[in-house]
């Protein structure tokens, strides 16, 4: 199982993301509600790929980013940030910002997994 | 203004002036010439007279001489007496100094006059003598009876006439003389009065055009003061602080605006150099620089505007807009600035972004989520829907997206707007991009029962621009067509080389664009019929941002009718290219063909297919063309394009059949049509025949021609 961790501080959007990607079979996912909790949980479970908000209150994006590198057991996990498209031409860096790619919000649930998978290979 | 004509009357002032000078000047030596003229000619006169005077006393003394010698010489006759002789006897002497100074006294035509008189009187004279001698002889009666015989009488009666006719001549000659003075005196007195009368008349009418020019002085100086009184009365009324700097940048005089704006009197400020109103002064040389790249006013430029830091007296600082506007002239320019507090204006923008991006986050929270779940409802993943619920959920997702759309393109428009677009401009290349712009289209497509195909030339095609940008224009271009194509109809992408451009056109069989809506096709919210805003889901702002991307990369938009219905809208960027060099190929062994087309990056694909079967001579216009087939006889082949800018390729093909009849020529063109009236041996179209098809059958038809007669 490809383990998948989704970070965003909307309850609603991570419920219909975890439902989204559970649609793949082979997806093992779980959500974090803030980079905080998604840095708890790297601790005990380690995942293939993140995919964080780029907004959060706290500990936003990239700055959970930063922190995920800091650490020798994560610093080469894939991270694909999930943001709006209006703030995807402000982040042309996102690269710099040693992120795999980046996912415009709002995402099509339907062809959710296909793009994270599209990702992992 | 009346300040301008008095200005512009100016100089005819001056040469009416100056002109007016120099005829009272001529007239006044007119008149100096005329008087010394007259004087001496009254110089003149007063000669003459005196001489015809001094000639009348000599001519009186002459008479007098001889009546008073006859009369001695009679006393002496009748008395004997010696004494009666003495007028006689000095009369002979004083005779010739008299007709001496006559003759340079008289006029020349009385000279014969005085011949004649010097002969009477010497015959008087002798006559005289004759009787002196007598009485002293002792003849009293020879001397007696000569006198009273006459002779002596009548002689002195001749003489005394031809004295009298010397006399006549000369005050005849001086009357005629003054006369003529008179005369000339006359003409000289009416001479001099037109001139003086003339002088006058100018002296008048300068005096009259000194007058209108000071009075046209005094009405513009009138208004000069007007004109600063209400410049100067803008200048403190401005609600802009307003500064006036010298050519060095240093103030001269700050309204009341400016005091308000930076704490400083306009007194303190006087003389100090503007820096001192910045929080961040630059270095004098480079302020200078920059005041010198301002605009003069009342010229397009004028006015420039830079947003700059500045400080108030008691240290704080604001943000500012100036605009800078320099007049007068070189060496002597001074600059206006206009500042304006843009505190609250910047506020309000910071706000209104925050705003927007807030409110977009914030509404695409909720519709990521409704989305969603729509999305993932109508997809199953919730379980099997029935048919009603399905159609239901599929209206809420549909309508959904639209409502996304439709802040992605508020934003696009707000940023473009505020001139936030930022583009990142590399080299692409146009066909993966179109191909992997369609490709997301075609589930679009498929749903609406339309086809898509793309139609691209098998080299590269490269412009510099924005990729996501760029796909963000077919995708709306394509998502159009596709909106607008009718089920069963097919939309094509395509591309068009024009010399320096290469032009990206999305063709569908669509109704047109209506008549009244081509004007305004490009701008915001605008759509043929607003109803078409539901049926068609669009959110009437597409259009609008394609033409502000394109435009600000260099390129333009546009759409025009297709050929049996529909509508081919398009967009231009400006080609990346290496011209190739086009020269004579080397390779003598080798059959030489021509090739022409204007796209260089086709020309050069092509020679480099050919290489090591052919030698091709490229040419990239039609002129090249001709010159080619003049320079090169062992052309053995021809690949022509059709589409050559304004001309038709195919009009070089009867120049060509003129010159060698049998000469293959094989069409390679972007224009899918059919060409039977050509009289090529072949056409082949750009989109759909490999680079090997068009080697292998022009090689074929090379050979077929080289081996045949020609």
């Amino acid at each position: 199982m490809t383990r998948i961790l989704y970070v965003d501080d909307e309850p609603d959007i991570r419920e219909i993301a975890e439902l989204a990607l559970s649609l793949d079979p082979g997806l093992d996912v779980r959500s974090a509600a803030s980079g905080a909790e998604a840095l708890e949980i790297v601790g005990t479970w380690m995942p293939d790929l993140v995919l964080l908000d780029v907004m959060m209150p706290g500990l936003d994006g990239p700055s959970t980013l930063a922190r995920l590198r800091e650490s020798p057991a994560t610093s080469q996990v894939p991270v694909v940030f999930i943001t709006a498209r209006a703030q995807t031409q402000e982040m042309q860096n996102f690269a710099t910002l040693d992120a795999r790619g980046v996912i415009a919000k709002p995402f099509d649930p339907m062809t959710l997994a296909a793009q994270v998978r599209a990702f992992l290979a | 203004m009346p300040l301008t004509t008095s200005l512009a009357h100016g100089p005819s002032n001056r040469v009416l002036s100056f002109a007016a000078l120099l005829l009272i000047m001529l007239g006044l030596g007119s008149v100096h010439l005329l008087i010394r003229d007259e004087f001496a000619d009254a110089r003149r006169l007063r000669e003459e007279a005196q001489r015809i005077v001094e000639a009348r006393r000599h001519l009186s003394e002459l008479l007098t001489l001889h009546v008073d010698a006859e009369t001695g010489v009679r006393g002496f006759v009748l008395t004997g007496q010696e004494v009666f002789l003495a007028p006689y006897r000095g009369a002979s002497e004083r005779r010739e100094t008299i007709i001496e100074a006559l003759r340079s006294e008289i006029s020349e035509k009385s000279l014969s006059s005085l011949k004649k008189l010097r002969r009477l009187s010497d015959l008087k004279l002798a006559n005289a003598a004759a009787n002196v001698r007598d009485v002293r002889d002792g003849r009293l009666a020879d001397a007696q009876k000569r006198i009273e015989d006459g002779g002596g009488k009548e002689l002195m009666d001749e003489i005394r006439a031809e004295i009298a006719r010397l006399d006549a001549a000369e005050v005849a000659f001086l009357q005629a003389f003054e006369e003529a003075s008179e005369n000339k005196r006359r003409n000289v007195e009416r001479l001099v009065l037109l001139l003086l009368v003339g002088i006058a008349a100018i002296l008048i009418a300068v005096t009259g055009l000194l007058v209108r020019t000071i009075g046209q002085r005094r009405t513009a100086l009138t208004d000069a003061r007007r004109v600063a009184e209400q410049e100067r009365a803008m200048f403190d009324g401005a609600v802009d602080g307003m500064l006036l700097l010298d050519g060095s940048g240093r103030i001269m005089l700050a309204n009341a605006s400016i005091e308000r704006m930076f704490g400083y009197s306009a007194k303190e400020l006087a003389g100090s150099n503007n820096m001192v109103l910045m929080a961040e002064p630059v270095a004098e040389e480079q302020s200078l620089a920059w005041l010198a790249t301002v605009g003069r006013a009342g010229v397009a430029g004028a006015g420039r505007r830079q947003e700059f830091i500045g400080k108030r007296a008691d240290g704080s600082v604001f943000e500012t807009e100036v605009a800078i506007s320099q007049f007068g002239e070189d060496g002597n320019s001074r600059f206006v600035a206009a500042i304006r507090d843009i505190t609250d204006r910047k506020r309000a923008e910071r706000m209104k972004n925050e705003f927007v991006s807030t409110v977009s986050h914030e509404l695409r929270t909720p519709l990521t989520s409704i989305g969603g779940s729509l999305a993932l409802l109508a997809g199953g993943a919730a379980g099997q829907l029935d048919e009603k619920a399905a159609r239901l959920v599929t209206i809420a997702h549909n309508n959904c997206e639209r409502l996304i759309r439709l802040i992605n393109d508020l934003l696009d428009i707000e940023k473009i707007e505020s001139g936030k677009m930022s583009f990142d401009m590399r080299k692409l290349t146009l066909g993966p991009l179109i191909q992997r712009t369609v490709n997301a289209n075609r589930q679009f497509a498929h749903d609406l029962g339309v086809g898509l195909e793309i139609g691209l030339p098998p080299w590269p095609q490269c412009v510099n621009g924005d990729p996501d940008r760029i796909e963000q224009v077919l995708t709306n271009l394509i998502s159009n067509a596709i909106k607008f194509s009718p089920a069963g109809e097919t939309v094509y992408v395509t591309t068009q080389q024009d010399g320096s451009k290469v032009r990206v056109e999305v063709c569908d069989r669509g109704s047109g664009v209506p008549g009244e809506f081509r004007d305004r096709i490009f701008s915001k919210f605008a759509q043929a019929d607003s109803s078409d805003t539901r049926s068609r889901g669009g959110t009437g702002l597409g259009l609008a941002i394609a033409r502000e991307i394109v435009t600000r990369q260099g390129g333009s938009v546009g759409f025009e009718d297709r050929e049996g219905g529909g509508s081919i809208f398009w967009f231009e960027l400006p080609m990346l290219q290496d011209k190739p060099a086009i020269v004579p190929p080397e390779q003598c062994d080798l059959p030489l063909l021509l090739h022409l087309d204007n796209d260089l990056d086709c020309l050069s694909v092509v020679a480099s297919a050919f290489a090591g079967r052919a030698s091709l001579v490229s040419a990239s216009s039609m002129q090249e063309a001709r010159a080619a087939l003049v320079a090169e006889p062992k052309i053995g082949g021809c690949i022509v394009d059709v589409a050559m800018g304004t001309e038709s390729g195919l009009d070089l093909i009867p120049e060509l059949r003129a010159v060698a009849p049998g000469l293959p020529v094989v069409l390679f063109t972007a224009l899918d049509e059919d060409y039977p009236e050509a009289g090529v041996d072949a056409a082949l179209v750009k989109s759909k025949t490999s680079i090997e098809t068009l080697v292998e059958t022009t090689m074929a038809l090379v050979t077929r021609a080289a081996r045949g007669p020609r």
